[in-house]
């Protein structure tokens, strides 16, 4: 477990008892909506952003109760259901700091979006052509859900060599993209893998087998994930086969936030859009500040003053927070809670580092 | 009740069409001999007779429709309950080479649906859940084609008196008459007399031939022991698991105890063990299941959601380490083992504090009377629809309701007239739950009685099913005085191989075929 601590720890430390405990298990879950969206970039904590995404609440729950119990947690007085950590907890956590790192690849967060889908198009492909290359053309596959099979079909569809070679330039595509990464890594997700006469093993399962704290095995799992998209990305030349699962279409914001940017670029107003999409304001609302948030050159003046924006960031540095609520109150209210939203979201990037 | 004895049935017939039969079983299937009752449903079937057939598990149900699809011209439509179960099904036609199969469910992709039905005359086999069949367009594409036979798979599933009620199976009647009445199939595994009466009710079975086959596996021993209490359960099932033959599934009531086992097990014995449970990833059961199937796991701890269509033919050894609620639900369970004939084992372990269990599990399914009239009093009031089912269903599950009490919700106010109130229904449901609970009561009442009872075990579980012993096997039960030891593992038989855990080996093993 102490991984699992080692991980919730940080966060509790990096949200400072500004967020509630449901905030940062969404955080980890990955769920797509505007708060933890934004807290991932807000906190600087984007790498932890569906890191975790197959973790159960009694699962988050039972670390939460025993990092009470050994006294590392205090209950925060700005924030509701939060806690921020004690002088114990902070000494633990840098003791754990010298012991874990996080792995590389888990900071890779170009393709969050592709992730789950990656993954399960991976695992389907490799189980089909094990299959098929022992001579068995039926299974029971390891995923039902329709877009991955479509998209599996398609790909062994398009590719007109025989099932062998596919299979042997699969092999020698995934050995190389493995080797890149540690080795560690590599286990953890190829112990996943199923095949002819081979179920994969469930993250549970290699936990014990590998002897390794189950939250480590998937900060592991996802780290190589991770690492795989962005070589399948940055250098598909070099791997023309399995770069053909990764769909590089899609960007990393979500599918509702991409759709009110396209409204965006064509020159629709906040309002325009609302009305288009039969979308309430503040939804668009959140999509722009998701737009802000993950696109470099997005011009805000639309929605915010250069005045305004001025006075949020001069609060922020003076007090210190990333909450909403405190900063408009020392604003007497001159800015909206968008335009609060808006400014911290542009300016993301300049405060404090991720690592 | 017509009885067969226990010894195959040679292929040889004077009847062309049975030859003709033997002729499918052994060149596409692969079998010598048809299995006891086979022969006589698949030989009805060829005679257009519709046919009521109750087989225990494990004992070559499928062939019965498997071999007409070969002799009769047209498709072969299977209604199956479960996703998993068609899907077995499907793999295992296609293993024997089938190309012609498909299966017909909700977790097609629209695309995918279209394409199966735009070809359904190229089809032999179909499989279809019973909600796929109530969509018009689904019946429309059915009734262009000629289904040559209609069957009801695990037709249990038709009665309320059964533990697996399913209200869409309500509507095959009417589905097979919209295509025509094709001959009809019905098979289910154990199944009382009220339940069997209600399959034939509800499928117009009347006069169909009924070929009831002995609810009894004779290569199952049956031994029931009774402990002081849950650690002495614990050490029992390790003593037995040290010596006893596997691969082994143990049963159990809850998640919470699949995962508990697991870890006992492993602690204690070096076995290759893992659990599954309805709370488990999709993926992650899938996993599970095909390591199993695949021979890489010795003992599954695992709830009752493993099973239906589980098709592993040298499982053992069963274990209950909890009892179910009922007799059916136990022979069900401990059908999965040996399968391809060879002597198994089953053991149940007892003791007073399981006594508590179903009750509180019986009593689940069920709304009770103060919510079930604050949920009927919100509809009415408009503040609760079942437009959406799902929404409904989540909605009361986040209120503390069950899934199958939530489901009995959803199913009795949709019957409701149309212009009376909800709250209408109040008594019309409180009598239903008092019925269906009476019903799970005493069936679980027999459960007990068999268990505590001093009988031969096999005889007395026959007699609850209105059979009688015909004759004993060598290895009968406890009460024939039946020993565990005669179960011992030789030490020969040893545990397979580890998993791969090493990427660039394992990665080897699943990519490049054996012949390079
Ligand atoms: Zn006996």
């Amino acid at each position: 477990m102490t991984y699992g601590y080692f991980l919730f720890l940080q966060l509790v430390g990096r949200f400072n008892g500004e967020r509630s405990l449901s905030g940062i298990y969404h955080l980890l879950k990955g769920k797509q909506s505007a708060q933890p969206i934004q807290d991932s970039y807000l906190y600087h904590v984007r790498p932890f952003f569906h890191s975790l995404d197959t973790l159960k609440r009694d699962e988050f729950d039972r670390v939460y109760e025993e990092c009470k119990e050994k006294d590392w947690l205090e209950p925060s007085d700005v924030q509701q259901e939060s806690v921020r950590l004690t002088g114990k907890g902070a000494a633990f956590l840098a003791t754990l700091r010298r012991k874990y790192t996080l792995p590389e690849g888990i900071y890779l967060t170009d393709y969050i979006n592709e992730e789950t889908s990656f993954w399960l198009k991976l695992q389907l492909t490799v189980q089909t052509l094990s299959e098929l290359v022992h001579g068995r053309n039926a299974f029971l596959p390891v995923t039902r859900q329709p877009a991955v099979t479509e998209s599996v079909r398609h790909f062994l569809q398009i590719t007109p060599i025989d099932r062998e070679k596919l299979s042997g330039h699969v092999f020698e595509e995934l050995s190389r993209l493995l080797a890149e990464g540690p080795d560690d890594e590599a286990n953890v997700l190829v112990g996943q893998l199923s095949g002819f006469g081979t179920g994969g093993l469930t993250i549970d399962q290699l936990s014990h087998q590998l002897e390794r704290d189950i939250f480590e095995c998937r900060m592991l799992h996802k780290a190589a994930i991770r690492r795989m998209m962005d070589h399948l990305s940055t250098r598909s030349g070099a791997y023309p086969f399995l770069s053909r699962l990764l769909d590089r279409k899609r960007g990393t914001l979500s599918l509702s936030a991409s759709r009110t940017f396209q409204y965006i670029n064509r020159g629709c107003s906040l309002e325009e859009i609302s009305q288009a999409r039969h979308l309430s304001r503040g939804t668009i609302e959140d999509h722009i500040v998701e737009i802000a948030l993950k696109t470099n050159d997005f011009s805000c003046s639309p929605y915010l003053s250069e005045e305004v924006d001025q006075s949020v960031m001069e609060v922020v540095s003076q007090i210190q927070t990333r909450q909403l609520k405190r900063i408009k109150e020392r604003l007497h209210d001159k800015a909206s809670y968008f335009q609060i939203r808006l400014s911290l979201a542009k300016h993301a990037g300049e405060y404090g580092g991720t690592r | 009740m017509e009885k067969e004895n226990k010894r195959n049935v040679p292929v040889c017939s004077n009847n062309p069409l049975i030859a003709k039969a033997g002729d499918v079983l052994r060149h596409v299937f692969g079998y010598d001999s048809f299995r006891p009752g086979q022969k006589r449903v698949i030989s009805a079937l060829l005679a257009h007779q519709d046919v009521f057939a109750m087989m225990p598990t494990g004992s070559g149900k499928s062939i019965c429709y498997q071999i007409p699809g070969y002799l009769l011209p047209g498709l072969v439509l299977i209604v199956s309950p479960l996703l998993s179960l068609m899907e077995d099904q499907v793999v295992s036609l296609r293993r024997a080479g089938e190309k012609k199969v498909r299966a017909l469910s909700s977790m097609l992709s629209f695309q995918e649906r279209v394409r199966v039905l735009k070809h359904l005359d190229e089809f032999r086999f179909l499989f279809i859940s019973p909600e796929m069949l109530q969509k018009p367009s689904v019946l429309s594409a059915l009734q262009q084609v000629k289904v040559s036979l209609f069957v009801v798979d695990e037709a249990h599933c038709i009665s309320q008196w059964g533990h697996e009620f399913r209200p869409d199976y309500m509507h095959l009647a009417e589905a097979r008459e919209k295509m025509g009445s094709p001959v009809c199939l019905a098979l289910t595994a154990t199944a009382d007399r009220r339940v069997r009466e209600d399959i034939i009710g509800h499928l117009h079975l009347e006069k169909s031939k009924q070929v009831l086959e002995s609810v009894d596996r004779p290569n199952i021993a049956l031994v029931v022991r009774k402990v002081k209490n849950n650690a002495e359960k614990i050490k029992r099932l390790l003593a037995l698991l040290r010596t006893a033959k596997w691969p082994a599934m143990v049963y159990c009531s809850s998640r919470e105890w699949t995962e508990k086992l697991t870890e006992e097990i492993k602690s204690a014995l070096d076995y290759r063990t893992a659990f599954y449970h309805g709370g488990m990833a999709s993926e992650d059961r899938r996993k599970i299941q095909n390591q199993f199937l695949d021979g890489e796991l010795d003992v599954l701890c695992c709830t009752n959601a493993f099973g239906m269509g589980i098709n592993k033919s040298d499982v053992r050894l069963i274990v209950h380490f909890h009892y179910p609620a009922h007799l059916n639900a136990y022979l069900q369970e401990i059908g999965r083992a040996g399968r391809d004939g060879g002597q198994s084992l089953a053991v149940l372990y007892y003791s007073e504090e399981d006594d508590r269990l179903p009750v509180s599990l019986i009593d689940s399914n069920y709304p009770d009377e103060t919510m079930l009239r604050n949920v009927l009093i919100r509809l009415d009031q408009g503040q609760l629809q079942t437009e959406d089912e799902h929404q409904f269903m989540t909605l009361l599950q986040s209120e503390g309701v069950t899934e199958v009490a939530a489901r009995f919700i959803l199913e009795q106010v949709k019957k409701k007239p149309d212009k009376k109130p909800y709250l209408s229904t109040f008594d019309d449901c409180l009598r239903l739950v008092k019925e269906r609970r009476a019903r799970q009561l005493d069936d679980l009442s027999k459960m007990r009685r068999w268990i505590r009872g001093t009988d031969c075990r096999r005889k007395s579980c026959l007699h609850f099913f209105g059979e009688k012993l015909s004759w004993r096997p060598r290895l009968c039960c406890d009460r024939c005085g039946l020993e565990i030891k005669d179960f011992q593992r030789r030490e020969t038989d040893r545990s397979g191989m580890c998993f791969e855990l090493n990427w660039e080996r394992r990665l080897r093993r699943l990519l490049i075929g054996r012949n390079r």
